[in-house]
């Protein structure tokens, strides 16, 4: 692990090399890259006159979503983090000005399912989105509480983009294959305690 | 093998085409796997959504740590800074109006594009269309991801004409303007609809790429959107005059 002065002088390549990483190093350079723009907030106060509130809610979501790119391997590294990130900034500045005045005051998350809504045909897509707007979420977010510590943090590393590789390194599994059998019980147990109140 | 497991599969890119295929044909043919898979994406969501969480809370704290930091600072050296600010400022600004008095094509588009053309509309709508979701991909700059989503709708519907300026727009952005131009010309040639920049966008791509005889091309043609009163009229009017 890198100590802290050393990350807090790295330049772009190395941050997003950190980002790809797992366990502390990815988490130092989340902080870092956070650090590195936070006067973006008072930009976003001034420019377009958001409350400091939303205008961090904004920069926050600005990071996730650059960091969710960026471990995806989908930044391509065109411009620098700064001017990547700035453009994100105003875009979400945008939209969120447009929600408030479309009176839809809820600031779009980066959750994962528009995502992988997204890579369905259209035909499979209307049912399955029929059926996720359907869903008991609070039940469901009940029962995923209930869940083992070991069963949580497994399955939020995985949203958080850690292959099974990285996960088996991160826990401590011997194998890949072991935390793939391990993750799909999980999710196997949280989806019968689920359907059991359901139905 | 386990519905779980199989549906895991799929969105990991894990399954052949053919696979693929007979996945999403269950879908629509086996309610209970249905379920499972509208399972699968709720539990992945609200995961995601308690990591997101708590990463925003960590942001927070360290945001209130740089406040803390930036109010600790004394007065005289903050002021000294602002004063260094509005210099640097003042200095900028100078030799921005002497550099942009006549700004040629090439920093007229870059300036039109920069304003204009970095964050287009979407649409809102709690269920995203494909051409929402590449226009949402574009304002990211996620170009190589929208240029797929793209293809993808101009495969299914070769003569959406929006879906050719966008795909225009992103080539744009690339600076693979010969590709631009050819979908912006493909776009222009459709005089059907209300409105259709595809002409004004065509004339900005020339601006760009600047080849001998570009220039006095993009001028006509903005010259053309202003006469026949087409899309963008405006804004080719006052390219004109900065020209």
């Amino acid at each position: 692990m890198l100590p802290d002065k050393t990350l807090s002088m790295l330049k772009d390549p190395e941050i997003i090399d950190h980002l790809k990483q797992t366990g502390a190093n990815r988490r130092k350079a989340e902080d870092q890259l956070f650090n590195n723009f936070v006067y973006f907030i008072q930009q976003g106060m001034r420019k377009y006159s958001l409350s400091e509130e939303d205008a961090l809610e904004v920069y926050s979501d600005t990071i996730l979503s650059a960091i969710d790119t960026i471990v995806s391997g989908t930044f391509e590294g065109r411009s620098s983090l700064k001017t990547y990130l700035f453009r994100i900034f105003n875009n979400k500045c945008v939209d969120h000005i447009r929600k408030l005045t479309t009176n839809k005051n809820k600031i779009h998350r980066n959750t994962s399912s528009p995502d992988l809504l997204s890579q369905l045909s259209d035909s499979a897509k209307s049912i399955i989105q029929q059926m996720v707007d359907r869903s008991d979420l609070d039940l469901l977010r009940a029962k995923l509480k209930e869940l083992g510590d070991n069963c949580r943090e497994m399955l939020a590393l995985f949203a958080d983009g850690y292959s099974d590789k990285e996960i088996a390194m991160t826990m401590q599994y011997k194998t890949a294959e072991v935390v793939k059998t391990s993750r799909l019980r999980c999710l196997e147990k949280l989806r019968q305690s689920y359907n059991l109140l359901k139905n | 093998m386990d519905s779980l497991e199989y549906i895991d599969n799929y969105f990991r890119g894990l399954l052949t085409e053919e696979e693929r295929l007979a996945l999403e044909r269950r879908v629509l043919s086996d309610p209970a796997f249905a379920e499972d898979l509208a399972f699968y994406i709720n539990a992945g969501s609200l995961v995601k959504e308690e990591v997101l969480a708590e990463k925003r809370a960590r942001f927070k704290t360290l945001y209130d740590q740089h406040q803390r930091t930036t109010a600790r600072r004394p007065p005289v050296r903050r002021l000294w800074a602002y004063g260094a600010a509005a210099a640097v400022l003042v200095m900028v600004a100078g030799l921005w109006w002497i550099f942009t008095r006549n700004a040629g094509p090439e920093k007229l588009a870059n300036r039109y594009i920069d304003r204009q053309l970095t964050n287009l509309p979407v649409k809102m709508s709690s269920v995203q269309d494909n051409l929402q979701m590449a226009v949402s991909l574009y304002n990211e700059e996620r170009f190589t991801e929208a240029l797929k989503k793209l293809q993808d709708i101009l495969q299914k519907d070769p003569g959406l004409i929006q879906a050719k300026n966008y795909t225009g727009l992103v080539y744009l952005r690339l600076k693979e303007y010969d590709k631009a131009l050819e979908y912006f010309q493909q776009s222009a040639k459709d005089t059907t609809l209300y409105s259709n920049p595809a002409l004004f966008f065509e004339s900005l791509t020339l601006m760009k790429r600047d080849h001998p005889g570009d220039a006095v091309m993009a001028r006509q043609l903005l010259q053309e959107v202003v006469d026949r009163n087409l899309d963008k009229k405006e804004d080719a009017l006052q390219m004109l005059k900065d020209w």
